[in-house]
């Protein structure tokens, strides 16, 4: 198995976690505004593109990050840099934030707010609107978990490390999980009949 | 590997490759054949799902003013929690003011209970160390930091913070030992920036060689722990080995042991392979024009010490390799690696192993510490040269030099052909970490001959309580277990299995054996590597190897990996040879059995990755791995917190390996003695009357209060003197570690070196006060060069909760 391309991403990712994030953590932690200003600007994009991944709603999204970074503000006096990455620990919030997001309103379907990639020829892109559509339906009915490991793995390009510190499993784990999940969504396809 | 877990591992294998592009979908079920039926319908969902559109978000200017506008008013929230402030168990008492014992028992079962819950769920919550500092050793010259811009020098001891660049002069030669143990052997003129150092869950060290030359002995590396040098030429990345970094021109690396990565950081050449895996007894060279082929590295001979003698090799400025009785092995010279002692042909096999080593002669130091056949032999290319070790030597000596040999490779040969017996060993310098604790944990107790001699038909007396701060504080770890209660605890099963040993019952020893794996998982954890420890001493080895059948041996095995993963490589070394009945392989492995050292590292990690990083997890701060300053010689096992005694950092008195809890008879020799912990809670639960260790066994011994310490720069602090100990007391509170890393805002200040010899008690008796192995009735011998600890007295509290707690979390963590 070549782990050359995971090693290198978690070695960047590492580099990235010791040279710049956890300085402005540390800074940020002594009530540093501006410090958190460029952890907000390094991170919101990402998170945003998460919750936007599974709300599926701009507006909401953003009314989501937000959030999540305000509540991230506050508590990261607390946060330790102990295990899991920073970035990690913004996921997690993000989760817990679009969990609660749903408890108290309906998931939205409306694929409006998503900029869906230029296709020229129009039946293609009803075509790939459709599958889309299907496999988002097939997504939503899956649990949580597999859920989420799937958007972390192939929307979020995460890998199964990423995964694990973001869910607080083990990498070991995260792979069961995937394939579980896969094998769940499979099922979910067929039987609403395949995909379009 | 089950099915299910061969099926995952392929699928996340295959959804990596296609998803970058680097296979089809075809070819990974080409690839696995058997697994086509399941692979296929996963991988197309796979791939369709990773054809989903994701959105491209672009920052919002205004959302982030109003951002920026909005916390900054609003206030943060407190920092974590991070301590307990438990009263002591005698203040407990105190406060019942309850006579009867059995009340008294209550009173006290009650609240340790408790907080033994407690911690564990703590421990189960995925509470981690965190350290952040290594400690430098300086063994000759001068060693620099660049601080505001400008070189001053570090005294032995300091202790470097992230950040920091270091550099040798000529002639110079330091070591540097990271928190988790790892060292690096820093030569002359050689410049390093420490740009991570922290043991978290996952331990991440990295340092930028920019010059010089590094000899690298790494904690072996699991799950997302890195240990990796940045050179200008290459990222070289260590996977838990040992192996030298030479940078000059260009980046040099040769691997002793294991395997090691690198990754080059640019290349003229678009062709040039980016990447090369550097095996042991290779050597490769990275440029700007890619790697050389990796081809054989010097190799000048071995050393194979066999029979009841650890052996470490000294270099001419002071460093060593080898292994100390105490069970602790060091790889601190340039080129030079040592296995740990293994088990093989019923007795244990030691071998150095000496490749690309700096030029000159060295000493081959041999410490005897039972009696019975042993010998050493120099094998260089070409020729072989054996000599026994008589059974009256306890300590001798051996010159060995490296040299060039006629055809102008490197080569070893012993420069005389008998040993020199020697009163005194030669101190070794050795820092104090979780590493070194873990390898005197499960190591089996060694001593003079002439005291085993003296203990074998002795039965061990019942150690007789004393009020001694300074006997007590030799107490920490009891070698001994009189008597326990009749209870299902490990520490009973501990007993048991020694009367079974000592019994030759063939019958009761495999009804205790079967007993390993009953129970709960934290007894079981117990029991496994109390069994580790048995099967690593060669006086009980046999019998456990013949007793134990196949599947009790699988079943072990099972669980070790799961619960004490620590000792695995131990149990299966043992555990092999008894199953395939090959107890030869003698000098077989040399070089690469490594696991009464290197297996022993892998526990102590958390698992848990950051489970609880989130805001209103666990709270503990637990950061007891930072109080590692003490350079310690010989084998010392000096503890944070400990007390020094100015006068006895010269006299070769208390050392760790003497137990205070009196005299053993042979067969008792091996350090399966319960947990520390383990041994304070029954402490606790019977109210002081278990017998456990005999006397107090755990003191608390209070330190004095913190001075309240900067976090500003310098992060370049001298090691505190306090942590420059001869004389193990218990491990501290939460408030004596912090006290013994206290971060001084000075320039760093001369430390006294701390010259311990490991045993220098000429044979053949030991007199009462020393050091190596006391009589069997020197149990209440208060070690007498060491004065008591500096005020306050100690208190004979027994056990303090947050003890047990910290205890607790620390045998825990290092089972995880």
């Amino acid at each position: 198995m070549d782990q050359t391309e995971a090693r290198r991403r978690a070695a960047a990712a590492a580099d990235e976690e010791a040279g710049i994030i956890r300085p402005l953590v540390d800074r940020a932690k002594e009530g540093d505004a501006d410090a958190f200003g460029a952890l907000y600007d390094r991170f919101q994009p990402e998170i945003l593109r998460y919750l936007l991944v599974r709300t599926r709603d701009r507006e909401v999204a953003e009314d989501l990050a937000q959030q999540v970074f305000l509540k991230a503000w506050r508590a990261v006096p607390r946060y330790q840099h102990r295990g899991a990455p920073f970035r990690a620990w913004l996921y997690r919030m993000a989760h817990n934030q679009m969990v609660d997001h749903f408890r108290t309103s309906r998931p939205t379907t409306d694929l409006e707010g998503i900029d869906l990639p230029e296709d020229p020829e129009a039946e293609a892109r009803v075509l790939a609107a459709e599958t889309n559509e299907a496999l988002q339906d097939a997504l939503g009915r899956l649990s949580d978990d597999h859920r989420q490991v799937l958007e972390l793995r192939f929307l979020m390009e995460k890998s199964a490390r990423e995964i694990g510190e973001i869910m607080g499993r083990k990498e070991v784990t995260i792979r069961g999980l995937q394939m579980r999940a896969l094998q769940a969504l499979r099922r979910e396809i067929e039987s609403t009949g395949g995909l379009p | 590997m089950t099915n299910a877990q061969d099926l995952a591992s392929i699928v996340d294998s295959c959804v990596e490759d296609v998803l970058l592009d680097r296979v089809s979908v075809a070819d990974c079920l080409n690839a696995y054949p058997e697994y086509r039926r399941e692979l296929e319908p996963l991988l197309l969902a796979a791939v369709e799902l990773s054809e989903l559109p994701v959105p491209e978000v672009q920052p919002d200017p205004a959302r982030r003013a109003a951002f920026m506008a909005e916390i900054r008013q609003t206030p943060q929230d407190a920092p974590r929690f991070s301590g307990f402030g438990l009263p002591s168990l005698s203040s407990l008492l105190g406060a019942f003011s309850i006579g009867t014992p059995v009340l008294r028992f209550a009173s006290v079962a009650a609240p340790a209970a408790v907080i033994a819950v407690i911690a564990l769920a703590l421990v189960w919550g995925g509470g981690a160390s965190t350290a952040s500092a290594a400690t430098l050793t300086v063994f000759s010259g001068k060693v620099e930091a660049q601080i505001d811009g400008g070189w001053q020098p570090l005294e032995d001891g300091a202790s470097i913070d992230e950040g920091v660049v270091i550099r040798t002069g000529n002639a110079s030669f330091a070591m540097v030992t990271f928190p988790d143990g790892s060292t690096a052997t820093v030569d002359a003129s050689t410049q390093l920036m420490f740009e991570r150092i922290t043991v978290n869950g996952d331990r991440q060290i990295s340092l930028r060689q920019d010059t010089g030359r590094i000899w690298n002995d790494v904690v072996p590396i699991t799950g997302g722990d890195s240990y990796v040098i940045h050179t200008p030429h290459a990222v070289v990345q260590a996977q838990g080995t040992v192996f030298e970094t030479v940078v000059n021109g260009n980046t040099e690396v040769v691997t002793a042991e294991g395997l090691v990565r690198l990754d080059l950081l640019q290349t003229s050449q678009s062709t040039v392979d980016r990447t090369v895996e550097v095996a042991a007894g290779q050597i490769v060279r990275a440029s700007a024009e890619g790697f050389t082929t990796p081809e054989a590295a010097p190799n000048a001979g071995a050393i194979e010490v066999t029979g009841p003698v650890a052996a470490y090799l000294t270099s001419p400025e002071g460093a060593a390799t080898g292994q100390l009785l105490s069970g602790v092995v060091f790889r601190q010279i340039p080129g030079i690696t040592t296995s740990g002692a293994r088990v093989g042909d019923g007795m244990t096999i030691q071998t150095i192993v000496v490749g690309d080593a700096q030029h000159g002669e060295y000493s081959l130091v041999l410490r005897r510490y039972a009696k019975g056949p042993a010998a050493v032999t120099v094998d260089t290319p070409g020729s072989s040269l054996q000599i026994e070790v008589p059974e009256a030597v306890t300590i001798a000596r051996l010159p060995i030099e490296v040299g060039a040999a006629t055809d102008g490779q490197v080569a070893l040969r012993s420069l005389s052909s008998e040993l020199e017996s020697v009163g005194e060993a030669p101190t070794v310098r050795v820092v104090e970490t979780d590493r070194t604790r873990r390898a005197e944990d499960l190591a089996p107790i060694r001593q003079e001959p002439t005291a085993l001699a003296a203990n074998t038909d002795t039965p061990p007396p019942t150690p007789a309580p004393t009020q001694s701060p300074t006997a007590a504080a030799t107490a920490w770890r009891p070698e001994h277990t009189p008597t326990v209660p009749p209870t299902a605890s490990p520490d009973a099963w501990s007993d048991q299995l020694r009367a079974a040993l000592a019994s030759r019952s063939d019958s009761q020893l495999r009804s205790v054996l079967r007993d390993t794996v009953a129970g709960d998982d934290a007894t079981k954890a117990v029991r496994i590597t109390q069994l580790a420890a048995a099967l690593v001493d060669p006086a009980t080895a046999e019998r456990v190897r013949q007793e134990i059948g196949d599947d009790l041996a699988d079943q072990i095995l099972e669980d070790a990996a799961r619960l004490a993963p620590g000792v695995t490589g131990l149990l299966r070394n043992g555990l092999d040879d008894a199953r395939s009945g090959d107890n030869g392989g003698r000098g077989n492995d040399r070089g690469n059995d490594r696991d009464n050292d290197r297996g022993d590292d892998r526990g102590g990690r958390d698992d848990g990755g950051g489970r609880d990083s989130s805001p209103g997890g666990p709270g503990r701060n637990d950061d007891r791995s930072s109080d590692n300053g003490g350079n310690r010689e010989s084998g010392s096992t000096s503890r944070p917190g400990e007390t020094a005694s100015p006068t006895a950092t010269t006299t070769p008195t208390a050392t760790s390996t003497t137990p205070a809890g009196g005299g053993s008879s042979s067969r008792d020799d091996w350090r399966g003695g319960i947990p520390r912990w383990l041994q304070g809670l029954l402490d606790a639960l019977t109210g002081g009357r278990s017998g456990l260790g005999g006397q107090p066994a755990i003191v608390v011994t209070p330190t004095p209060t913190p001075t309240p310490t900067p976090t500003a720069t310098p992060r370049v602090t001298p090691t505190p003197t306090a942590t420059a100990q001869v004389t193990p007391t218990p491990k501290p509170s939460p408030t004596a570690t912090a006290t013994a890393s206290p971060r001084v805002n000075t320039t760093p200040t001369p430390t006294p070196a701390v010259a311990i010899a490991e045993s220098t008690a000429p044979a053949p008796t030991p007199p009462p006060s020393a050091t190596s192995m006391p009589a069997p009735t020197s149990v209440a011998t208060p070690v007498a060069t060491a004065p008591p600890a500096p005020s306050p007295t100690p208190r004979d509290d027994r056990y303090n909760l947050n003890d047990l707690i910290e205890d607790l979390l620390d045998w825990w963590r290092r089972q995880r």
